[in-house]
């Protein structure tokens, strides 16, 4: 229809309009409806083992609506893979409406012979009602449905489709298969065994999902990775006469782990089958289906015993060793490194540890394994690598062995032996303190320089700083020293200085009698510039007074002529001297308290008397 | 309304220049860090030798300097660069690998007398002191020997003299050490001059001129000795005494600021 005219857009408004007017004609007639009736029917009759039947289960009537499952279906014959699947429609035919809703299962068969399909329980209307069980014929293999299958009551909603009268679109049959497929139905322990998993179709695929994964038990299992792009996985195959379709999903390769029968369990695959209609707009009808494979058994042998060495432990495939010194010749306590590589085709991930065979005189460390392993024309294929470390402990010639490697050949179904020859290794030196010859399982690897190089630059803040120069040469580190050494000497001289004055207290007094007896001379010279006074005489004399007490410790208690002889004699002080300051102090003594009567006396020459008297008391010469 | 725009735009402005203000400018060092890091030891080399000259004493300087002119494939100007390094800090230990692992590259093998036990000690405690540290060394003992004695001269009751006494003869006998072992650097950073050769190639002739007969050969990153110069000539001692002269500008001189003219080797003759 070309919406673009105006005439459709007329059209189709009218048939809006009558499509509003048959719904609320439906809707009424509901209203007016009765109860519902249940009824249950199987998808086919007669079912290959690899087929799946669908049991479906109608409930017609005005309270369809309602009803729900109480108990789901389950027999021991059969395995329920999918459903409940809940549809409902209301139809409007002749002038009167109908509801229904359709619940369906999906089962597969477990065995072949007459089966049920199993009842279910429905609430309708509060009223628990069962279905009958449906008999099932279920032979090996697959076959095509015997009956079209039930009828659809939903058809299709195309209203132009010529089809929908044929209600659901049939079972594919053998139109759709899931195959396991391998070449060989019978093995050795451990000889690969590639395994697909292969979707023959002659119909039309919207899309397909594992709906259930089976599992190889007896098996190890190396899953293949499949290029979704790689088109060798599309291709086309024939199958009991009939060409197909063929794609591979799943790609494997089990290595057999015991001898015996294994029955590899089932696979199953949820098929999105697009049915084409003959309708006017082109329209596919759609359905899933469900298939299950091909019962395959594997037949696992035992090796043959006869010829069967006595290094052999289960190793099959192909496969050969090589082995290499890294050095022939190397200094006591030098290591050397032993490579030793199995490679070929087979189960290379069994391969037991290999090991070198132990020498006194020699340590060698725990290997380390590397593999190269990939799978490759439906088995495995690489290497695998053991690298030793030893180390001479000892000087001489060392011969390295490594043990015989046996496994089984399936091609020509024989057991075969492989060995590197031995190397010889060649030490010299002393001998070297160890632990002992022998594999200690320790991990200790000597550790080599690979090359040399300068150190790298420095980027730190002392990149920008500027340095202050040597210290010696900066000038305040020599005024340093020279202010500590002033400084020490000083203190040295004040000490020594006060030490000294301390050890000898009267020459201490001696010295300060001097010094103050110049000071009071100095005084009393100002006082004989201004003339005769009574303050003249009283200072010369409180001079005398204070010298003689200070240097001679003389008190003015007892100072008399008699003690001052005395005292001053003991001192080596001249009779001149003596006689002199008696002199002296006796005039003063006098004129202090009458000085008019010194009228003639002179205070210089009293003053120079002094003087010459205190130079001579103090050692000088006058 | 055009008030504001000229307001917006005086705001952004200071901002602008805030931000200018605020981020400090690349250092030519820190500019070298940069360019060597990515490889471009030429431009690094240009960097450090700007900011050298305005910190002449950086003993880092030089030695990120001998990298790059070890990476620009030059040995004899790294050799150069990492002794003068040496030279300002003698505990620089990265400097001295570097030294040995280029001593290992050079042509010439140059049997060296083993050095005496005095030398060794100086060596060992210069590096593991540092010139400066000799002198604080030395300072701090003279102080404390001026204190203990002053002490020892003051005191009178015997066990404090007698600690004085120790305590004055210890710092004394440091304090002697430490100024025999600054005289001994004083000495070697004022008399000794090495220089190190930068040619690829360098004849060694009997005098300082090209009409002298050629003695020997020498070549980049040997360190000789300097102990005479004439006019473009200076006169060196290989380490087991051989002697003659090269030119100039074909020895970069370790006890100096100088850096050499071209950041390339040139062979010469």
């Amino acid at each position: 229809m070309n919406l673009e005219h105006p005439h459709c857009w007329r059209t189709a408004g009218v048939t809006g309009v009558l499509v509003g007017l048959v719904v609320m004609s439906a809707m009424g007639a509901l209203a007016r409806g009765e109860g519902g009736k249940v009824r249950a029917t199987a998808s086919a009759d007669r079912i290959g083992l690899e087929n799946t039947v669908t049991l479906e289960i109608t409930i017609e009537g005005s309270d369809a609506a309602g009803a729900e499952i109480v108990e789901k279906p389950s027999a021991p014959d059969f395995r329920l893979v999918g459903g409940p699947n809940v549809s409902t429609q209301f139809r409007f035919v002749n002038g009167s409406a109908s509801f229904t809703k359709v619940i369906t299962f999906s089962f597969i068969p477990l065995k072949t012979g007459h089966l049920e399909l199993p009842s279910a329980k429905i609430r309708l209307n509060g009223q628990v009602s069962k279905t009958e069980p449906i008999p099932v014929e279920v032979v090996a293999g697959s076959v095509s449905p015997s009956s079209p299958g039930a009828r659809s009551p939903f058809g299709t909603l195309d209203p132009f489709d010529s089809d929908a009268e044929a209600g659901t679109p049939a079972d594919p049959g053998d139109d759709l298969l899931l195959r396991l497929e391998n070449p060989d139905h019978a093995v050795y322990v451990g000889q690969p065994v590639p395994l697909d998993l292969v979707l023959y179709y002659r119909v039309r695929i919207g899309g397909a999902d594992l709906e259930k994964e089976g599992k190889f038990e007896g098996f190890w299992v190396e899953t293949v990775d499949l290029d979704p792009r790689d088109p060798s996985r599309v291709g086309r195959r024939e199958h009991d006469g009939r060409a197909y379709n063929t794609q591979v999903l799943r790609r494997w390769v089990l290595f057999p782990l015991r001898p015996g029968r294994f029955d590899v369990d089932p696979w199953i695959l949820r098929v999105l089958v697009e049915t084409p209609t003959r309708s006017f707009f082109g329209m596919t009808r759609r359905q899933v289906v469900l298939r299950r494979t091909n019962s395959i058994t594997i037949n696992v042998r035992d090796f043959p015993s006869a010829g069967r060495p006595a290094v052999f432990n289960g190793l099959c495939g192909r496969y050969d060793i090589q082995a290499g010194l890294d050095k022939s010749a190397v200094a006591t306590g030098e290591a050397a490194t032993v490579r030793l590589t199995v490679q070929g085709e087979g189960n290379l991930r069994s391969i037991p540890e290999q090991r070198l065979m132990k020498i006194p005189g020699c340590k060698i460390y725990a290997p380390k394994v590397q593999d190269n392993i990939r799978l490759e024309g439906g088995t495995l294929r690489g290497s695998r690598t053991w690298e030793f470390v030893v180390i001479p402990l000892e000087s001489g010639v060392f011969e390295l062995t490594v043990p015989e490697l046996a496994y089984f050949e399936p091609g020509s179904q024989s057991f075969r032996s492989v060995s590197p020859p031995a190397m010889r290794l060649n030490a010299t030196g002393d001998r070297v303190a160890g632990t002992g010859a022998g594999n200690t399982g320790g991990v200790n690897m000597p550790i080599e320089m690979k090359g040399r190089d300068i150190r790298h630059i420095h980027t730190g803040p002392e990149l920008e700083r500027t340095p202050p120069g040597r210290l010696y040469r900066r000038p305040w580190f020599l005024a340093i020293f020279g202010v500590l050494v002033l400084v020490t000497l000083g203190a040295v001289a004040v000490d020594e200085r006060r030490r000294y004055l301390q050890r000898d207290r009267r020459s201490w007094a001696r010295s300060r009698a001097a010094v103050q007896a110049r000071r009071d001379l100095r005084a009393c010279s100002a006082l004989g510039r201004k003339g005769l006074s009574a303050d003249l005489f009283a200072g010369v004399y409180r001079l005398l007074q204070n010298y003689l007490q200070a240097r001679f410790g003389i008190n003015s208690l007892e100072l008399t002529g008699a003690r001052l002889r005395q005292v001053l004699s003991a001192h080596q002080v001249g009779e001149t001297a003596t006689a002199d300051l008696l002199d002296i102090m006796q005039q003063c003594e006098r004129y202090r308290y009458a000085p008019a009567v010194a009228e003639t006396f002179l205070p210089e020459e009293l003053l120079a008397r002094l003087e010459r008297l205190l130079r001579v008391m103090e050692g000088d010469r006058p | 309304m055009k008030r504001t725009v000229i307001f917006t735009w005086l705001i952004l402005g200071l901002l602008v220049v805030w931000v200018a203000a605020a981020v400090p400018p690349e250092t030519p060092a820190r500019a070298g860090v940069r360019l060597y890091g990515s490889g471009q030891y030429d431009a690094a080399d240009r960097a450090w030798r700007q900011a050298v000259q305005a910190a002449p004493g950086n003993a880092e300087l030089y030695y990120n300097l001998g990298c790059a002119a070890f990476r620009r494939h030059s040995p004899g100007e790294a050799m150069l660069y990492f002794q003068r390094a040496i030279w300002l800090n003698p505990g620089h230990t990265e400097a001295l690998y570097n030294i040995n692992y280029i001593n290992s590259l050079i042509v010439d093998r140059v049997p060296q007398n083993p050095p005496g036990v005095p030398q060794i000690i100086r060596d060992v405690l210069v590096s593991w002191l540092g010139v400066d540290g000799i002198s604080g060394l030395m300072l701090g003992a003279f102080a404390i020997i001026c204190f203990a004695g002053w002490y020892a001269l003051r005191v009178r009751d015997l066990p404090h003299r007698r600690t004085a006494c120790w305590i004055f003869a210890v710092t004394l006998v440091f304090g002697v050490a430490s100024a025999i072992l600054l005289w001994g650097v004083v000495v070697r950073d004022s008399s000794v001059s090495e220089g190190v050769i930068l040619a690829r190639q360098q004849d060694v002739r009997s005098g300082p001129s090209q009409s002298h007969p050629v003695l020997f050969a020498v070549h980049e990153g040997l360190v000789v000795e300097l102990v005479a110069q004439t006019e473009g000539w200076r006169q060196v001692v290989l380490p087991n005494g051989w002697n003659g002269w090269i030119p100039e500008n074909q020895v970069g001189v370790v006890q100096s600021f100088d850096l050499p003219v071209s950041a390339s080797p040139v062979d010469a003759e």
